[in-house]
């Protein structure tokens, strides 16, 4: 085992113990929900950070994913465990659905499209009042059993968010660590080349829109069984945005700035909560001076001092080998 | 120096044993009640969060002022936290306020919030105060929580029984917001409307913040409605619907909830609101003593004119209630304060008479007034039977 893996391995034993050190339900509340979003903002950065496609659709996967679980878990009294995994497959499936289309668009106009679903999404949450009883939401959401033990506080729902997390990340990182990953950075390099060098760039594409949407399923399910009420203002374009910049401020290439923007922006508004109704102006004069300060989010800036802390993989020898200077090639 | 030492021990333990004899009286006595307020203080609901706050404060130096204040001269400390808009930020406020030991909670006024926070307000014995009015808020399985405004049941029952008996109407379509507080009121409507033999000839909804509402009046006009009774949230998108309405060429009589008799809306509306109806928790210089003391106290304050039924009335008479409550069992145990409070009978509040229902409804009254030249008047009040 290198230093690095040491490294992230101990840090994960030390995150486990969050839930034993800390005792005030608030902080625990807090920490549960910033680990939800690291979730779905990891899936996010799958397809904005890995692939280059901007969606603006992630709370309404969120959404998708809460609603399906609580429905399957109310209206079949199925536990958790087993509606959990289904509601992202659906979430999966409907991502697939709505990418297929949409991403034969780019840049503003895919933008728009992905704005336009998550309105669709939330319109049909409030008014479908018998299959999600509209806008009053729905409530008495079971939370998880582990044998004869009801994870029903934040200490004990604490281990789910984070097994997820942790899941979440291995899959994201085998992702972009494979021949999968490589296409999708080709694509968000530059598409026509990728196109030409023989990938399947609508077929990678819809693949990045599918796991976006079922991480987005999955921290939607998850935050579902752990508030056991859900409405359909929360899954609203805000929440997309707020989605959005989790990912710009940590880093939107790297899984690491993913989690860290969710965890930072999930804590912000709490640290600031002291300064009360001038809080909100704090809070966005502070994301204002990360964007600009910060282009390459919160590990790009740790990436310029410290350039060991996520090195790039190497690059192919074929890519490394000098190139002879000809009349052709010189300028 | 020994007759010193042995007086000293002597005192010491007199003071131990009365300790130990009456620890209410010598650890309760002049110690502050904590009381926990979740306004919106950011975010979309931020000017009725600042209501909330100038009623809160209100309550609490006049009965901090009083001689004895609480009881056994024990002050009100305030604990605020910032429920935002969202659900999610209201359940951290209240998990942040639950930290800091508080003896009582003035929950968010937004129904989804109190929804939200259900799961963690259960099992816990504080008494929470609410001005939310969705009916499902008392029936969360909750025995210790208080509605001390008129829930939408009621309210809708007054407006279509005004719009059925008063303005005669046959043909009565409902206006409302799409969010929970709108369509849980047009259900409302509805569901009484059934109980006169009536069906909604038209039922049009629009999101908060619309700016153009032509498509839905028209489509009321076309279904030939005689009265419109209508839910609207924000009184922000008052002015702009009665605007519309009257441009429009609309004749028919709108009956509508208490944001269209909100001063604001009234104010910004100007002459499109006249001859406008709405039902209102509280119409000024048509209440009680009480209610024209706070008027006139929290104008002196504040000089301006409290928004009373949604802002800062119901959190005044919330407060006021608690501190009574305190007073009269001469003790703030939560088990004890809740089972006091499902016992209040007609206790005297700025929105009217208060008495608990087995659900924890206090307030079972509404009035509908009638809007003129910038000013409601009333024109019915409706009691339900507690």
């Amino acid at each position: 085992m290198n230093r690095r893996a040491l490294a992230v391995a101990v840090a994960a034993i030390l995150l486990a113990a969050f839930p034993l050190v800390v005792k005030s339900q608030y902080i625990l509340q807090v920490g549960d929900s910033a680990i939800i979003y690291a979730v779905a903002v990891i899936g996010l950065g799958i397809l904005l950070g890995f692939t280059g496609q901007m969606s603006l659709a992630q709370a309404a996967f969120f959404g998708i994913g809460a609603y399906a679980s609580a429905l399957l878990s109310i209206s079949f009294g199925w536990s958790p465990w087993v509606t959990i995994p289904l509601a992202v497959a659906f979430t999966a499936l409907v991502g697939a659905l709505v990418g297929w289309p949409c991403l034969r668009l780019s840049g503003h106009y895919l933008a728009l499209a992905t704005i336009g679903f998550g309105i669709i999404v939330q319109l049909f949450l409030i008014n479908d009042k018998g299959l999600t009883n509209g806008p009053d939401g729905l409530t008495g959401i079971p939370p998880p059993k582990l044998g004869p033990l009801t994870l029903d506080t934040y200490q004990t729902y604490f281990y789910v968010v984070y097994g997820a997390l942790l899941l979440s990340i291995y899959v994201a990182w085998r992702v972009k660590h494979s021949r999968i990953g490589r296409a999708l950075e080709a694509i968000r390099e530059n598409e026509i080349a990728a196109q030409a060098m023989g990938i399947d760039t609508t077929r990678y594409k819809v693949l990045a829109f599918v796991l976006a949407s079922a991480f987005g399923g999955l921290g939607g399910a998850l935050i579902a069984h752990m508030t056991r009420f859900i409405s359909p203002d929360s899954y609203s374009f805000d929440q997309s945005v707020v989605f959005l910049v989790m990912l710009v401020i940590g880093g939107s290439s790297t899984i690491t700035g993913a989690v860290t923007g969710a965890i930072l922006l999930t804590f912000l508004p709490e640290v600031l909560r002291p300064l009360k109704d001038s809080y909100i102006m704090v809070y966005g004069a502070a994301v204002i001076v990360m964007v600009i300060f910060m282009p390459d989010g919160l590990i790009g800036l740790v990436k310029r001092f410290a350039p060991s802390f996520e090195p790039s993989p190497p690059r192919p020898q074929a890519l490394r080998a000098p190139v002879p200077r000809t009349a052709d090639t010189a300028s | 120096m020994p007759a010193t030492r042995k007086k000293f021990l002597l005192a010491s333990a007199a003071a131990s044993a009365a300790g130990l004899a009456f620890p209410n009286v010598v650890l309760g006595k002049g110690e502050p009640i904590r009381l926990g307020l979740l306004p919106p203080i950011t975010g979309a609901q931020a000017l009725l969060g600042q209501q909330e706050q100038e009623g809160a404060k209100f309550a609490v130096d006049e009965i901090n002022a009083r001689p004895g204040k609480v009881f056994d001269d024990r002050p009100f400390e305030l604990v605020i936290e910032d429920a935002t808009s969202d659900n999610q930020s209201a359940v951290g406020a209240l998990n942040k306020l639950l930290g800091e030991n508080v003896d009582a909670v003035v929950c968010p006024v937004l129904s989804t919030q109190i929804q939200a926070m259900a799961p963690v307000m259960k099992g816990r014995q504080e008494p929470w105060m609410t001005g939310g009015t969705a009916v499902k808020n008392t029936q969360l399985g909750l025995t210790n929580i208080f509605r001390c405004r008129a829930s939408d049941g009621i309210t809708a029952q007054a407006m279509t029984g005004f719009a059925v008996e008063q303005l005669h109407g046959k043909k009565i379509a409902i206006f409302h917001s799409s969010e929970a507080f709108g369509t849980g009121g047009a259900d409302q409507v509805e569901a009484s409307l059934a109980k006169f033999g009536l069906k909604a000839v038209a039922r049009e909804q629009y999101p908060n913040g619309t700016k153009d509402f032509t498509a839905e009046i028209l489509r009321i006009k076309q279904a030939g409605a005689d009265v419109v009774v209508g839910y609207i949230q924000n009184p922000s998108d008052v002015a702009v619907i009665l605007s519309q309405y009257n441009s429009l060429g609309m004749k028919t009589p709108l009956v509508g909830s208490p944001s269209v008799g909100n001063q604001t809306a009234i104010d910004t509306a100007g002459k499109n609101s006249n001859g406008m109806y709405c039902a209102q928790d509280f119409i000024l210089g048509f209440n009680s003593n009480v209610a024209t003391k706070f008027v006139t106290g929290f104008y002196n304050r504040y000089h301006h004119v409290p928004d009373v039924s949604t802002g800062s009335g119901w959190v005044y008479d919330a407060i006021r209630l608690l501190a009574d409550t305190y007073k009269k069992i001469g003790s703030i145990d939560k088990t004890k304060t809740a089972l006091a409070l499902h016992q209040t009978k007609h206790w005297e509040g700025v929105l009217g008479d208060f008495t608990c229902d087995a659900e924890g409804n206090m307030i079972h009254a509404m009035s509908i007034g009638r809007i003129e030249n910038g000013k409601v008047s009333l024109v019915k009040k409706v009691v339900v039977a507690a």
